[in-house]
């Protein structure tokens, strides 16, 4: 029976795991594309472009109306992830200036300064029918006849191997894999252990542009990077620091105290907050982006020589 | 679109869980201000004049004027000496017709949806309210703010208009010309009531645009493209998603060559004897 698009699906989600299990026949591997995890709904002359928090993105990627053009099915939905490049590589923090955009002026100019990517790697439904129910593999080879990539839609590759997946993602820069049973159902709404994922530790050099303290000595630092020519913050740190570098800094990061914030996205004054002048770099460690661009489960690896506008996000 | 609450409209013993949402948003192009000197946007900061310094919000309380310069000061706890049912509901008061409700009170606009369980109970309000052609006054209170407001059906979908209060409505008495009481010519009114008839058409919301908006617009972009041409910001390149696919590829290949190689290098007793076996 053919059936009209549903409103909604949430997302299937792999489980995260820290390191990729031994290579098996049964998994395909996939990059982790760093970026907005995004189904379109498409249906002659409309593309609806919904996150996997089930709120509406139509209007912030106008490009993926495109996707009527190069898929040949009258109604289908596709799962990927909205990807914007920074210097090559895909950058969330980057992604996110296009993804909460919606005055149509203001998302003009950036479909031409932050081109993103729409890169899939399921289909759930076409003309009419759910393949939620095939295993993934068959879903694949449909979607593979169905969609024609071009510049802005890319098709996502499945790798046979995991492990060398895993090692070229790292030498890459790039956030992890994925590993996904060749026989699995799409399980809406669910993490499910038929997909799993792997991420590698993300590194950002940052400029330090304050402190905290616990009692007389410095506990964490205030961190940020330019973009813009504009100083953003994007975390504090403290782990990483050994006692001989905290001894340093409380000697040292008073005297490049300042009143006023060098944040631009962060006013003064915050209680608590010692700021300094920016002229400090130091490399950071973190898990991942949170949605609000701020460096999740951040450590510091180490001082750099970098000067402060070469650490750019 | 974002819920801006959650609650339940109420009427008679029914109660329909909902979800509202604005239903129109103001698209005026907004400006910064910057310091003509350096182009930075300037601040606005809360300074006391009476002890010449900046103050923090939590320096900060709020104070009514009742005569000029003495002012009574109100804190929360007051506000919340103010009896309220501090309930989150739309309570339906009565039904009335629309034509019965001037457009000078209504305020503003917003979409409620039902919410999970409400759907059968929101069916059955707007099909009964679109049968009888009746839009309903309600009470509404959102975070302690009591408001009138009107629900009526829309496409299938409960509008609610907040509506102002008789006393929020100014009196036309107060203009200065007062009502039109000139007197007229039956020829100018023909000529009048003929103009209006030739202009006479459908409402077609689709074909009025905001000119002055796309005009702004047009400047503001054209501004921008021409400090592009003076300083030339590096464009992404559109396609090098491809190039890193490609890089990828050839990274994955790469260690599969030397893996390959790493496993002839660990086995070579076999290996070399095979090798042996057929140059012999």
């Amino acid at each position: 029976m053919k059936m009209s698009l549903p409103a909604k699906i949430v997302p299937m989600e792999p489980i995260l795991c820290t390191t990729p299990p031994p290579d098996n026949h049964d998994f395909i591997y996939e990059v982790k594309w760093d970026g907005v995890r995004m189904l379109a709904f498409i249906e002659p002359g409309q593309v609806r472009l919904i996150n996997k928090r089930q709120h509406v993105r139509t209007r912030q990627y106008p490009e993926l109306q495109g996707l009527t053009r190069f898929i040949k099915a009258t109604t289908a939905i596709l799962d990927g992830e909205v990807i914007a490049l920074k210097n090559g590589r895909p950058s969330f923090p980057t992604v996110m200036q296009r993804d909460l955009v919606v005055r149509p002026e203001t998302v003009q100019q950036l479909v031409r300064h932050i081109p993103i990517h729409y890169m899939v790697f399921d289909l759930l439904f076409l003309n009419g029918e759910f393949l939620t129910g095939l295993p993934l593999e068959q879903r694949k080879e449909r979607l593979y006849e169905v969609l024609q990539p071009q510049s802005a839609i890319q098709l996502v590759e499945p790798f046979s191997s995991g492990q060398l997946l895993w090692e070229a993602t790292r030498k890459q820069d790039m956030e992890g894999i994925v590993a996904k049973r060749r026989d699995s159902p799409y399980i809406a709404g669910k993490k499910h252990r038929l997909w799993l994922k792997m991420k590698h530790r993300r590194r950002q050099n940052c400029v330090v542009g304050g402190y905290t303290l616990r009692g007389n000595r410095v506990n964490a630092l205030l961190l940020g990077a330019y973009r813009d020519g504009e100083l953003l913050y994007l975390g504090r740190a403290g782990s990483g620091l050994t006692e001989k570098d905290v001894d340093m800094l409380t000697v040292e990061l008073p005297r490049l105290e300042k009143n006023d914030s060098p944040f631009h996205n962060l006013a003064s004054p915050q209680r608590g907050y010692y700021f300094t002048e920016p002229v400090l770099t130091v490399a950071v460690e973190f898990a991942e982006w949170t949605e609000d661009g701020h460096f999740r489960a951040p450590v510091i690896a180490g001082f750099t020589g970098l000067s402060p506008r070469e650490c750019q996000v | 679109m974002r819920t801006l609450w959650k609650g339940a409209v109420s009427f008679g013993l029914v109660n329909i869980p909902i979800k509202m949402y604005v239903a129109t948003e103001n698209k005026d192009i907004k400006f910064n201000y910057l310091h003509k000197e350096c182009m930075s946007p300037i601040q606005y900061r809360k300074f006391c004049p009476h002890c010449d310094r900046e103050i923090n919000s939590e320096e900060i309380v709020r104070g009514y004027e009742y005569q000029k310069g003495s002012y009574v000061v109100i804190n929360e706890e007051d506000l919340e000496k103010i009896p309220q049912e501090n309930t989150r509901t739309i309570d339906i008061l009565d039904f009335v017709d629309l034509q019965q409700v001037d457009p000078i009170y209504f305020d503003k606009s917003y979409y409620l949806e039902a919410a999970p369980g409400g759907e059968k109970a929101y069916t059955l309000l707007i099909e009964a309210m679109s049968r009888t052609n009746k839009i309903a006054i309600a009470r509404v209170l959102i975070r302690s703010k009591q408001s009138l407001a009107a629900l009526r059906v829309r496409d299938r979908v409960l509008v609610m208009e907040t509506i102002f209060y008789p006393d929020e409505i100014r009196s036309p008495a107060e203009l200065n010309t007062g009502v039109a009481q000139e007197r007229l010519h039956e020829n100018e009114l023909k000529m009048a009531v003929s103009l209006v008839e030739n202009l006479s058409t459908e409402f077609e919301p689709g074909k009025y645009k905001d000119e002055y908006r796309q005009a702004l617009w047009e400047l503001i972009e054209a501004k921008i493209v021409g400090k592009e041409v003076a300083t030339p910001a590096p464009l992404q390149d559109r396609d090098n998603v491809v190039d890193l696919m490609e890089a990828l590829r050839a990274s994955v290949k790469l260690a599969e060559e030397n893996r390959s190689k790493e496993q002839a290098d660990k086995a070579p007793a076999k290996k070399g004897r095979k090798k042996r076996q057929t140059g012999s």
